[in-house]
């Protein structure tokens, strides 16, 4: 069964009533019997008293009779009195008979099925005994404490009503917050109302408005970027139907490879797109979160730059990798690390022109890890630095076909890593350096 | 007939410029806002080609410039955002038609033809001048009874001659609407065109303004 706090609390003060109510009701019960016992008792005794004062005045039976009947009204009494001899000299019911007890004093006896209460009084070989079956007592004893136990029943209904009705009031915040977060559209992010909100639940309805909030901001990058990468899709498809169009109009064989190789290179960048978008889209913060290990810089330079040491020889650029020591290690993820170096070098490669130089510097500065990744090629205008990193921001006059996603991409790795970016001028005055700055391993 | 195209993209400006020279047109390429303004106080162009998204100057910004200068050239937007608020932008802006990327290049030519038309004051797709009739989508030409397909430089010259019927068109205004650019333009080769048109259509279909140059003949 489903843990429920209104189920709960009914059980509990459901529960807590019946017990508490029983357990009045008996004590009722008890107090009422024993006040009953003591008043019954109290009243044969002193019938026997009476009756044995009146004997010894030599009172008439008949007397007797009548005064019996005053001192117990409707409750019966079984008077019955001897003398010297062995039956009764007088019995108030003569077809009632409880045998003569001597001693003085209560006691019990069997009478026709039924356990029979009696006060016997013996005074100078005259034997007074008043008696009556027990049962007319616990009469007695139920019509008293049904006077107080009925009032008691009845509060049950009364009361359990109210509790109910005060449980539902007391949770009703919880329905009405429940209520507008079930009626909401996916989309609706504006925060859950704060007013009329009992200070129990506050911590609830904050940190649901909270989450709210952080959501419908992830919700709203996404989208931002999702318009973005259809948006940008739209550039390089739209060569790819153009150069698609113009190969199908081509006379000669030479147009046609000229076209070809058009719509090859039309192609390539769309899919080097849709990989970009792919690798940021995985890259989101959130998309998936995994765990910080030991990664050693140097290793993974010396991967990227093995990687593409056959394209920089193909351009006469001049590679090299500068550390102090043999293993430089941050916390990170090595996937999207590589992703980052790799976005970096490609940038170098292809803007640095022929026979340029490419120089990585990986060093340890107090605590800090600062990987430099400089270049002799054009370099960026101070004015662009700025939003070279926003997604497909390109460079006013560039014609290396590019999406304007590689320093995007490394902007988000490192931020995931929580690096700092720093661009600057590069070699010789001129080019680009990047500087990224890791914490270093405590 | 020229068209200047405003388009900052490398590869989709040299697809339309390829693919449009196909078709006859000449096409000028530029990269962005100033070098279009430059283009447009340099040479008369029949039509613009202009995307929206071009860095520094975008192109609306542009295009609002060139109205308010009096431009009246029919103008074409290429644009990625196909947003209806985007397309009311561009249209208010004084762009005459839009495409949305990515297009098809037939498309686009069907688009450049009716603009071409409309600005030049007809609705009906032919182009008449007294008996001969041009079909600008088919390059089918009627002389009377004779029925002839153009070639496409054939076609741009007589499509510019009969543009403006009785207007004399000089031997350079007709090259500038056959070549662009960068295209070679040989000596004699309006010469030659002008005769190959008469070879199919009948001596008087195009007349000789001595010293001047050519007009649309009454045939």
């Amino acid at each position: 069964m489903k843990h429920s706090i209104r189920r709960h609390l009914l059980t509990y003060l459901a529960l807590a009533l019946t017990v508490s109510s029983v357990l009045i009701g008996t004590l009722t019960y008890k107090v009422v019997s024993d006040e009953i016992e003591e008043w019954f008792d109290e009243n044969m005794r002193q019938v026997a008293q009476a009756l044995s004062a009146k004997w010894d005045q030599n009172a008439i039976s008949q007397t007797l009779v009548d005064d019996h009947r005053t001192i117990t009204q409707e409750e019966v009494f079984l008077i019955q009195i001897w003398g010297k001899g062995q039956l009764p000299i007088y019995t108030s019911h003569p077809s009632l008979s409880v045998s003569r007890h001597l001693a003085s004093g209560f006691g019990q006896t069997n009478l026709q099925g039924s356990t029979w209460r009696y006060y016997s009084q013996t005074t100078d070989g005259v034997t007074v005994q008043v008696s009556h079956p027990l049962s007319e007592r616990e009469v007695a004893k139920w019509e008293v404490a049904s006077r107080f136990l009925i009032p008691l029943l009845l509060q049950f209904p009364l009361l359990g009503l109210f509790i109910w009705i005060t449980v539902r009031k007391g949770l009703k915040p919880l329905d009405v917050v429940s209520a507008d977060i079930e009626k909401r559209g996916s989309d609706a992010m504006h925060p859950l109302p704060f007013e009329d909100i009992p200070s129990e639940i506050r911590p609830l309805v904050n940190a649901l408005n909270d989450l709210l909030q952080r959501l419908d901001e992830a919700l709203q990058a996404q989208r931002r970027f999702t318009a973005d990468a259809a948006h940008e899709l739209r550039t390089p498809l739209t060569a790819v139907q153009l150069q698609l169009d113009v190969l199908k109009r081509c006379r000669s064989e030479e147009e046609t490879a000229d076209a070809m190789d058009k719509l090859s290179r039309g192609v390539k960048r769309s899919v080097e797109l849709v990989r970009q978008l792919l690798t940021l889209a995985r890259q989101d913060p959130g998309s998936n979160k995994q765990v910080d290990i030991q990664v050693d810089l140097v290793s993974l330079v010396e991967d990227q730059l093995n990687q593409c040491r056959e394209r920089a020889t193909q351009k006469g650029i001049v590679m090299s990798f500068m550390h102090a020591k043999s293993h430089v290690s941050i916390m990170g993820n090595p996937k999207p690390l590589g992703i980052m170096l790799e976005n970096l070098l490609d940038n170098c490669l292809r803007y640095t022109p022929e026979q340029g130089r490419v120089e990585v510097n990986l060093s340890e500065q107090k605590g800090t890890v600062v990987i430099q990744i400089r270049d002799n090629g054009p370099g960026i205008p101070e004015n662009e630095m700025a939003h070279v990193f926003e997604r497909f921001y390109r460079v006013n006059g560039t014609d290396e076909p590019g999406n304007g996603l590689g320093l995007a991409i490394v902007k988000q790795v490192a931020e995931q890593h929580g690096a700092t970016i720093i661009l600057s001028d590069g070699l010789d005055g001129r080019g680009l350096a990047v500087t990224v700055t890791f914490e270093a391993v405590n | 007939m020229r068209i200047l195209l405003v388009e900052d993209d490398r590869m989709i400006g040299e697809s339309l410029q390829k693919g449009l020279a196909h078709n006859g047109y000449a096409i000028d390429w530029v990269r962005d806002a100033e070098s279009a303004e430059l283009g447009l106080s340099a040479h008369s162009y029949d039509l613009m080609l202009l995307d929206i998204g071009l860095p520094g100057k975008n192109g609306i910004v542009l295009l609002k410039e060139l109205r308010q200068k009096k431009f009246t050239l029919p103008v074409l937007m290429l644009t990625a955002r196909d947003s209806v608020t985007d397309k009311v932008v561009g249209l208010d802006a004084g762009a005459d038609d839009y495409l949305v990327k990515p297009f098809d290049l037939g498309e686009l030519e069907a688009r450049i033809r009716a603009l071409i038309r409309r600005h030049n004051g007809r609705s009906e797709p032919l182009m008449v001048a007294g008996n001969i009739s041009l079909n600008p989508s088919t390059r089918e030409i009627s002389v009377g009874d004779c029925k002839a397909l153009l070639s496409t430089r054939e076609y741009v010259l007589m499509e510019a001659l009969m543009a403006r019927p009785g207007a004399v068109l000089s031997t350079s205004q007709l090259e500038d609407r056959l070549y662009g650019w960068r295209d070679e333009v040989e000596s004699n080769t309006i010469a030659v065109h002008v005769y190959q048109l008469r070879k199919k259509l009948g001596k008087r279909c195009i007349m000789n303004v001595r010293g001047t140059g050519y007009k649309i003949g009454e045939a």
